[in-house]
């Protein structure tokens, strides 16, 4: 298990049995004491093997690196594709011949092993347009019949439709991994799966990954995940020269070699006309051409290369020359315009393929050295005059009053290059009341003022918190009142206060419906008795929930004067019949309650408001 | 008797019974909705504010610069004023608002550190918030619970941070910030509980545009660190005098290799194909690499020899790079001027006086 934040390398992981066709025996040997051996009847069965060979499903591409369709700065980065599949890179071989051999060479030796059949190769667009990125075609047209023959496909296997591409086998050789190279830049990687990179989906935490060899150089790129198996012809192909022929360049030259020859006879059989064929022609009498094919150098220091190139020039001398006699009559140029105009190229089965886009631009760690460090408010000097900072980080700034005269003005962002204290005052209702005067300058502060319009501009263009504001103004407002008229309840009905915070909204409602009703019973105008069978009104039940010695001690605490007790001028509802209210011992009494019944109403037209 | 309690239960009961007025809960409410307190605390922030009002000059920050700052509470108080301002048409809002103020400040204090996790849509502790637009539960909205994750200490802690234009904003859009309340070794590890102890809060990192960054932090940093971003584990070089593609060499367990005086050991070329079209020849660097490799030592501490490629992929790791910076001048006993013009010195020669912050070192 590997701790979080940590990977474990490995060079390689071989899978226990390769993708093929395989036939288990089983066989058992029985021996008895008595009768000897007596082996049982044996059976053979055929598994198939299978793994990922002509084509790569998305999936098993866990990420790449640089990111797909990423646009950046990637030039010191060497492209990655990492596959959810420890096993895969080892699957199949690309050296069926087995020339690399574990410890041959020069230091280091070679590891064990075979090397991988993956390789990650990247190309810039005008080396591998779009047009050269074929889709879904027969597998036969993209390996040669000689890598046929060592895979032994299978009848199906030769209908399969993949993808391909199709490059300048030059090019391909430049920048192709070299067969020992390839097991250099493979690996297996172990993360743990607690680490949230790579962890995507139902990974065990291992990983294939398959790094390029080039590095990308600003513009736009592709990267192909190919498959080498059994393709020797890429790896044994020697260049004609090492740079030099380019596709550009010829039909450059066949466009401006002057074609009227007449009189010749056409070339038959693609051998040139007049003089010798070309391997027989001396190198010294080769005129170069007149201009350079290319601008890139020929390899250097390395006499059979060059050799190489000047042949493969003189070939050209002479092929272009040829084509120039053709040139007029293209109906009869059998064979040979297609071995002139197209240098030679190579399709290679596509596994996986993505483009980026490098910027030029300075890498991170130059900009983070280049960067001018200091704090906020610091100016270096440069061009122009400087604005005029002070050692606080204010800034002078002209202010166009609001009399339209013009003054100058300090002025401070939130950003300050000194910590400072909070302002105790406040809070501050208005901008004008966040003005400062600066004595020394004599000069006005507008820093606060200006943050304080910032704050009422931006709260006032969001129409939603304008509506929260009020919302929670009028619930506080509202909930004051509330708490007013309870208190004014509770003082009119001289009750003792607390016992139920619930029962003074609760009578003020019912309060309010008897007043504002139809039909005022005149036994009890104002509904006392309604709250009278409450508990927290019940000496008894008080006494039992307190645990008080007697209801007498309950009766009490609720006070003298209780509901319907009161000097016995509203009596019990149900008890004494209405005729009984003596009006003017009440009128103390109801002077309070109808005060309590106006604050209650308050409360009714805030809720209508709402 | 000896075990009477100064007041029994039940007395205490019928005291506060009969004693009105006790359980009256005549302070004000000051909880705020939601809404109203998400937004006032991303003013706290400076979200939103318009961005001459954070530079008024841009010669304040000029081009591939980064300075830092602190921020003013004062200027951010007087911003959540302006913004109560609205509607505040009478007295009776005025009051409302003077009443309500501390409480509302007490609060933001508490609530701008949940801005940052609001910002990206999850708690910094696991609490995921109700999907934008999604029926708020009653009495739960998504503001609450992240509340509820950030810790309530104490609140209104000095807030720093600094602002980078730079190129690298634009280019590397995803590169970490992070800060620590003092300096740790070079080849610090971010996701050691010790390390993450000493980490601040990051109260905001946005960018303003494409190439400038503000971040905030809670508390006052001795350390800064720009990290590349990290997209999987990379493999490059690094550049060198000339544009010399160069790896600097590391030991087996991926640090790099350093000379006893804790300097860098000289790094190794990385040769390239001819043919000029920037192929690294992968069997002269695997040499080059293996021609380096030390003695093995415990812990992984040395050099490995060229095995495979697993040992190469390590040659050419290419972790994030890692860009510091750290505090150098202790000006604690330098007096702050604390009003304009007390001392004004538009050119500003005296460097005792003014903080400084300087790159120490690079880190790879």
């Amino acid at each position: 298990m590997v701790d979080p934040g940590h990977m474990n390398l490995y060079d390689r992981m071989d899978p226990p049995l390769r993708p093929g066709d395989y036939r288990l025996d089983v066989s058992t040997a029985v021996a008895l004491s008595t009768k000897g051996a007596s082996p049982l009847p044996g059976e053979s069965r055929y598994l198939r093997v299978e793994g990922p060979r002509f084509s790569l499903l998305p999936q098993e591409v866990a990420g790449v690196f640089p990111p797909r369709n990423a646009v950046g700065i990637f030039e010191d980065a060497l492209p990655q594709v990492v596959l959810g599949r420890r096993t895969l890179a080892w699957e199949r071989e690309a050296d069926e011949a087995g020339k690399v051999v574990a410890g041959a060479g020069p230091e280091p030796p070679l590891p064990d092993g075979k090397p991988p059949w993956l390789a990650l190769l990247l190309f810039s667009e005008a080396e591998l347009p779009d047009t050269a990125v074929r889709r879904q075609v027969d597998l036969t047209t993209v390996l040669p019949p000689e890598v046929r023959q060592t895979l032994g496909l299978s009848a199906d296997e030769r209908t399969l439709k993949v993808d391909a591409i199709d490059v300048d086998a030059g090019l391909l050789s430049a920048i192709l991994p070299g067969l020992d190279e390839l097991q250099m830049l493979t690996h297996v990687r172990e993360v743990s799966v607690e680490d949230r990179e790579l962890s995507a989906g139902d990974s065990d935490g291992w990983f294939t990954v398959v790094m390029g060899n080039r590095l990308p150089a600003p513009g736009k790129w592709r990267a192909c995940l190919v498959s080498l198996e059994g393709r020797d012809d890429v790896f044994n192909y020697q260049p004609p020269a090492a740079d030099g022929l380019h596709l550009a360049d010829l039909v450059g030259l066949l466009a401006t070699a002057d074609v009227a020859l007449p009189g010749r006879e056409p070339p038959i059989g693609g051998r040139p006309i007049g003089g010798r064929p070309i391997g027989e022609r001396p190198i010294g009498e080769l005129q170069p051409l007149e201009r350079p094919i290319g601008e890139r150098p020929i390899r250097e220091g390395r006499a059979a290369a060059e050799r190489e190139a000047v042949l493969a020039r003189a070939r050209l001398d002479v092929e272009v020359e040829a084509a120039a006699r053709i040139g007029p009559d293209r109906a009869r140029l059998g064979g040979l315009a297609p071995r002139l105009v197209l240098p030679p190229r190579k399709q290679l089965i596509l596994l996986h393929s993505w483009s980026f886009e490098c910027e030029a631009g300075a890498s991170f760690q130059e900009l983070c050295r280049g960067l001018d460090v200091g704090l906020f408010s610091e100016i270096r000097p440069g061009a122009g005059p400087a604005p005029v900072v002070t050692d606080t980080g204010h800034l002078a700034l002209q202010l166009t009053d609001r009399a339209g005269g013009d003054q100058l003005a300090w002025y401070r962002g939130p950003l300050v290059p000194w910590p400072v204290t909070r302002d105790p005052r406040g809070p501050y209702h208005s901008a004008d009341q966040c003005r400062r005067i600066s004595p020394e300058t004599g000069l006005e502060d507008v820093a606060y003022a200006a943050a304080f319009e910032v704050g009422r501009l931006l709260a006032a263009a969001d129409a939603r918190l304008a509506q929260e504001l009020m919302r929670w103004r009028r619930r506080t407002f509202r909930r004051s009142v509330l708490l007013d008229v309870r208190r004014d309840l509770r003082a009119a009905l001289a009750m003792v206060g607390g016992l139920d915070e619930r029962l003074g909204p609760r009578l003020a409602a019912r309060l309010t419906g008897a007043l504002l009703g139809p039909g005022r019973p005149f036994s009890d105008p104002f509904e006392l008795g309604a709250i009278r069978p409450a508990e927290g009104l019940q000496p008894e039940l008080l006494a039992r929930a307190w645990r008080l010695a007697s209801p007498e001690q309950a009766a009490e605490l609720l006070g003298p004067a209780r509901i319907g007790e009161a000097g016995g001028v509203v009596p019990g509802v149900f008890e004494r019949p209405a005729v009984d209210l003596e009006l003017g011992a009440e009128r103390d009494l109801l002077t309070r309650l109808a005060g309590a019944w106006l604050s209650a109403m308050e409360t009714m037209d805030l809720r209508r408001e709402r | 008797m000896s075990t009477r309690p100064w007041i029994s239960a039940d007395a205490a009961l019928a005291e506060r019974l009969a004693a009105a007025g006790q359980l009256d809960a005549t302070a004000p409410e000051s909880a705020l909705p939601p809404y109203l307190e998400s937004f006032l605390a991303h003013l706290r922030l400076l979200v939103g504010v318009p961005f001459q009002y954070l530079v008024p000059d841009a010669r304040l920050l000029p081009d591939e610069s980064i300075r830092f700052f602190y921020l003013d509470r004062s200027w951010t108080d007087r911003l959540v004023d302006g913004a109560m301002a609205v509607g505040q048409i009478g007295s009776r809002e005025q009051a409302h608002y003077h009443a309500q103020a501390a409480p509302v400040r007490d609060t933001l204090d508490r609530t701008e550190r949940a801005v940052r996790g609001l910002q990206r849509r999850v708690s910094g502790f696991g609490i995921k918030p109700a999907l934008p637009g999604a029926a708020a539960a009653p009495g739960a909205s998504a503001f609450d619970a992240l509340k509820t994750g950030a810790d309530h200490g104490p609140g209104a802690g000095t807030v720093t941070g600094f602002l980078l234009r730079s190129a690298l904003v634009s280019g590397w859009p995803h590169l970490d910030v992070r800060a620590y309340r003092q300096t740790l070794p070079p080849d610090f590890d971010p996701a050691d509980p010790a390390t993450k102890a000493l980490q601040l809060r990051t109260l905001r990192l946005e960018r303003l545009s494409p190439a400038v960054l503000l971040v905030l932090f809670e508390g006052v940093p001795q350390l800064v660190v720009l990290e590349e971003p990290h997209h999987g584990v990379q493999f490059g070089v690094r550049r060198g005098a000339g544009d010399q593609p160069q790896i600097w060499l590391r030991r087996a367990n991926g640090r790099l290799m350093r000379n006893p005086d804790d300097s860098l050991v000289a790094p190794v070329p990385v040769p390239m194909r001819p043919g000029g079209k920037n192929v690294v020849d992968v069997r002269a660097l695997r040499a080059a690499l293996d021609a380096r490799k030390t003695a093995p030592a415990p812990g992984g501490e040395h050099v490995p020899p060229q095995t495979g490629g697993g040992s190469f992929a390590l040659g050419v790791l290419s972790p994030p790079y890692r860009q510091r910076f750290e505090g150098t001048v202790d000006e604690a006993n330098a007096p702050p001027p604390v009003r304009p013009g007390l001392a004004l010195r538009p050119w500003l020669a005296d460097d005792i006086l003014r903080a400084r912050v300087a790159r120490l070192r690079e880190d790879d």
